[in-house]
């Protein structure tokens, strides 16, 4: 009997579809994910360390993916394959243990919504307006600083990150002798998840003796088990960590490179918190969000997906689809972009959107009126670069910027804000 | 435009305070409060987009 099976074979005698592209910028994403998307919503993508799944780059299917609960995210599988991170502090079972129990990115419902409830509260619109007038004084404060220093900056360290930091630790409680060291810990490329671990659990213990009005101290006043709290807490102090510091750094790349609509927000600095929309549309970090796993056989759009197989939901694809957005590939501060997947959607939609939301604003509001004269030297962001870690975002890098030594003096002192 | 929304189903991610300010408000928890159950003609564009945004699907409208 002949077999036709060929034990001699070298390659695989399928094409395979190719890898994560790297050819992006945070303003550009590679061309690859327009051709995939012309071809169907989700793309077969064998990741690198060959597990294979799909890749979603069409808007509506993307949005269908993430509301729909069969796509689990139990389980974790990156497309750019496990990298292997340093972890700082050793993790014992009892810390994996909360972060089990605890990180909602990593959870389902029922556990999830458990999770999720007692953590967002300080998180609501009426509750982070709140907290706006501090958030500016605070900028104000920084400009200040920069102002009075030199006449150039990095508006990513020296503005973007001290700003983001603040706003986090409010929001969550960091006493104010931990807030050095919460920045070193998690506002920084390279994540400790033992260190981050630890923090969160000393926290948790300083906290517990003197309870206040901030996430933390919700936590330990909900129901929530200790090993939940943890894992929670944990998980909120490094979400946050550089996201919001990416994107004010990214934002102002943009703007500083486009006179017109820099022009544009400078007369209409009333447009600002709309134009958030558009800023975090066209700016997406995520080029892919934490994996789904499909939990039973589904098809949506068209398109099969299979029990077991990982699914990566590209929010920065689906935001530059032109079906939803016209002219998607244009920065355009005026137009109605709601309804962007930026913070994703469904019920792992962000936590902290209404807070970055009110951070981003203020912070480019400021700049824009104290420094008429800004101008950019040059940014790391600019030209392709690898991405930051084994889920495909990328680096700030350094946004170095100059202006006039006289341009902003004059302008200090505004009260617009309180 | 009759409204309705869950309140076990609502994640707390306020969009629709942030879009329809005057439809949707969170309480304590962040889960959505419904200020009012029916929108009026001028309020059912914000009501419509609030509905869309929601990332948990918690908002209804019937007419
Ligand atoms: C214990 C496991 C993990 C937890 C608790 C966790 C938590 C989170 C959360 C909540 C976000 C959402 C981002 C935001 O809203 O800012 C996020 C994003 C991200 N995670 Fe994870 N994640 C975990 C595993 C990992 C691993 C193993 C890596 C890779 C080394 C990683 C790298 C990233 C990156 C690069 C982002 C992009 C956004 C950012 O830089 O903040 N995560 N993570
Ligand atoms: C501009 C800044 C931010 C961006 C672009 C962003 C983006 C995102 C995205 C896309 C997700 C969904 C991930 C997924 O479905 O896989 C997410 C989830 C999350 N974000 Fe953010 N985020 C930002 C700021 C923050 C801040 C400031 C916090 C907290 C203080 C935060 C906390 C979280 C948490 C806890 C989750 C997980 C929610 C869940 O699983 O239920 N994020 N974020
Ligand atoms: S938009 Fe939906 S999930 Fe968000 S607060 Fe309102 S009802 Fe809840």
């Amino acid at each position: 009997m002949t077999t036709y099976l060929n034990t001699e074979a070298t390659g695989c005698p399928f094409p395979h579809p190719p890898v994560m592209p790297r050819d992006g910028t945070p303003f550009h994403p590679s061309p690859q994910f327009a051709q995939w998307r012309a071809e169907a919503p989700a793309t077969r993508l064998t990741a690198e360390d060959g597990n294979v799944g799909w890749f979603v780059t069409g808007y509506d299917l993307a949005r269908l993916v993430l509301q729909d609960t069969r796509f689990s995210q139990a389980d974790r599988r990156t497309p750019l394959g496990p990298t292997p991170v340093p972890m700082g502090a050793p993790i014992d079972a009892e810390k994996m243990h909360a972060l089990m129990v605890g990180n909602v990115l990593g959870l389902d419902p029922p556990q999830h919504t458990k999770i999720r409830r007692a953590a967002v509260g300080r998180f609501s619109v009426r509750s982070v307006r709140r907290q706006r007038p501090a958030i500016a004084e605070f900028v104000e404060r920084r400009l200040d600083e920069i102002l009075a220093a030199e006449s150039t900056a990095d508006l990513f360290e020296d503005f973007a990150v001290p700003i983001s930091v603040f706003a986090h630790c409010r929001m969550l409680g960091i006493p104010n002798s931990k807030v050095e060291e919460f920045a070193t810990i998690f506002a920084t490329e390279e994540l400790k998840f033992g260190d981050m671990l630890q923090f969160a659990a000393e926290v948790l213990d300083f906290k517990g003796t003197d309870l206040g009005e901030d996430t933390v101290s919700d936590l330990l006043r909900s129901e929530l088990s200790g090993p939940e709290q943890l894992g929670i807490a944990t998980v909120l102090m490094g979400s946050g960590r550089d996201a919001i510091a990416y994107m004010i750094g990214t934002i102002m790349v943009s703007l500083l490179s486009d006179p017109g609509q820099l022009e544009l927000l400078r007369r209409e600095p009333e447009r600002i918190p709309a134009s958030v929309e558009e800023f975090v549309r066209f700016h997406a970090m995520f080029v892919s969000t934490h994996p789904r796993t499909v939990t039973e056989d589904v098809t949506l759009e068209g398109i099969d997906f299979h029990k077991g197989e990982p699914v990566w939901v590209s929010t920065v694809a689906a935001n530059r689809d032109g079906t939803r957005f016209p002219e998607p590939d244009t920065f355009d501060v005026t137009r109605e972009a709601s309804g962007h997947l930026a913070f994703g959607h469904g019920v792992h939609a962000c936590i902290g959107q209404q807070l970055a939301r009110v951070v981003i604003a203020e912070a480019i509001t400021q700049l824009l009126r104290r420094l008429p004269t800004l101008r950019l030297v040059e940014a790391t962001q600019q030209v392709p670069m690898a991405f930051a870690g084994d889920l495909p975002t990328y680096s700030p890098g350094t946004v170095r910027v100059t202006w006039e030594q006289h341009g902003g003096k004059e302008l200090v002192g505004d009260n617009e804000n309180s | 435009m009759k409204i309705e929304v869950n309140q076990s189903t609502c994640v707390g991610s306020g969009q629709c305070a942030l879009t329809a300010e005057d439809l949707f408000d969170q309480d304590d928890d962040g889960i959505v409060i419904l200020l009012h159950d029916h929108a009026k003609p001028e309020f059912q564009d914000a009501a419509q987009r609030a509905a869309s945004l929601c990332p948990a699907r918690a908002i209804t409208l019937s007419d």
